[in-house]
C-alpha cells in the first residue's frame, strides 16, 4: 500500500472514531439548551410571582393610606406616597413580564407623585389638602388598576402552564 | 428648539386624542388630565392668570419617576415661538398655540370622562 493509501485509511478510521464524540457533543448541547430554557422559564415564573408579591404589598399599603386619609393624618402621608411610587418604579423596571403594562404603571407613578405634591403643599400651608374626595377617588382608581394587573399576571401564568 | 418640540408634541397628542388612539384620565386636580407613555407622562391643565380672571392652559411633561421635566403655559410658549419664528408660516403657527392647547385640554377632558360613550348611550336609550 502506498503512503497516500495509508493516509486515506487513517483519515477514514479517524473520522469513524470521531463520530461518537460528535454525537456526544450534539447531545450535550441539546441537554444544555433544554436546561437553559427551563431555567429561563423558572426565572420568568419567579419574576411574575415577585410581581404578584409586590402588587399585594402595594395594595396593603394603599388600604393603610385610605385609613390615614379618613383620619386626616396628612403629615405622614407624603412619605407613604413616595414609598409606593418607589415600589411601582421597581416593579416597572424589574419585571419584563409587565412590559405591556408600562404605560399603566407610569400613569400610576404620576398620580402618586401628584398626590404626594398636593399633600406637601397643604402641609406647608398648614391646612388640609383641597378636594380630599378627589384624592380618595384617585387612590381608589389606583387600587382597581392594581387588581386588574393582578388578573393580567395570573392569566399570563395560567396560559404558560 | 425645545418650545417647537413641545408644540409639536401638543399637536400630535391632539391628533391622536381626536382619533381616539390616545386616552386620558382625570388628574388629582379637577382642572388637569393625564396621559402616560412607557417612560413619560404628559398632563394638560388650567391655571388662573396673575389677575385670577382668566384661565391659561399648561402642558407638563414628567419623567419615569414622576418628576416634572418641562412645562409650558400657553402665553409663554406662544411668545417664545413668536420670538424665534423666521418665516410667516412659523409666525402663523406660533399664533395657534393657545388654540391648540385649549383644544387639547377639551379633548383630554372628553376622553377622561368618556363623553362620547355617554352621549352614544344616551342617544341609544332614546331610540
Amino acid at each position: 500500500m502506498s503512503v497516500d493509501g495509508v493516509a486515506n485509511v487513517a483519515s477514514i478510521v479517524g473520522a469513524a472514531l470521531a463520530v461518537p464524540s460528535l454525537v456526544q457533543i450534539f447531545r450535550t448541547k441539546r441537554v444544555a439548551d433544554e436546561v437553559k430554557d427551563r431555567v429561563s422559564s423558572v426565572e420568568a415564573k419567579l419574576a411574575k410571582l415577585g410581581a404578584v408579591d409586590a402588587r399585594t404589598a402595594i395594595v396593603a399599603e394603599l388600604d393603610e393610606i385610605k385609613h390615614l386619609h379618613r383620619l386626616g393624618v396628612w403629615t405622614i402621608l407624603p412619605a407613604r406616597y413616595s414609598a409606593i411610587r418607589r415600589r411601582l418604579i421597581s416593579l416597572k423596571i424589574e419585571n419584563a413580564s409587565l412590559s405591556q403594562q408600562e404605560s399603566t404603571l407610569q400613569s400610576m407613578i404620576q398620580q402618586f407623585s401628584d398626590m404626594e405634591h398636593k399633600i406637601e403643599v397643604a402641609i406647608a400651608a398648614d391646612r388640609p389638602p383641597k378636594d380630599v374626595p378627589s384624592l380618595t377617588r384617585v387612590l381608589a382608581q389606583q387600587a382597581d388598576r392594581l387588581n386588574e394587573m393582578h388578573s393580567f399576571i395570573r392569566k399570563a401564568m395560567e396560559e404558560e402552564q | 428648539m425645545t418650545e417647537k418640540k413641545v408644540f409639536e408634541l401638543a399637536n400630535r397628542l391632539l391628533a391622536r386624542t381626536r382619533a381616539g388612539t390616545q386616552h386620558w384620565e382625570a388628574g388629582v386636580s379637577d382642572q388637569s388630565f393625564l396621559t402616560a407613555f412607557p417612560k413619560y407622562s404628559v398632563k394638560i391643565g388650567r391655571v388662573a392668570d396673575a389677575d385670577g380672571e382668566n384661565w391659561l392652559t399648561v402642558i407638563w411633561i414628567y419623567n419615569e419617576a414622576g418628576s416634572e421635566i418641562e412645562a409650558a403655559r400657553e402665553d409663554v410658549l406662544s411668545e417664545k415661538l413668536q420670538g424665534s419664528s423666521r418665516t410667516l408660516s412659523e409666525s402663523l403657527e406660533a399664533a395657534r398655540v393657545a388654540d391648540v392647547l385649549k383644544d387639547l385640554y377639551e379633548e383630554a377632558r372628553r376622553s377622561a370622562l368618556n363623553v362620547e360613550g355617554a352621549l352614544d348611550d344616551l342617544l341609544a336609550s332614546m331610540q
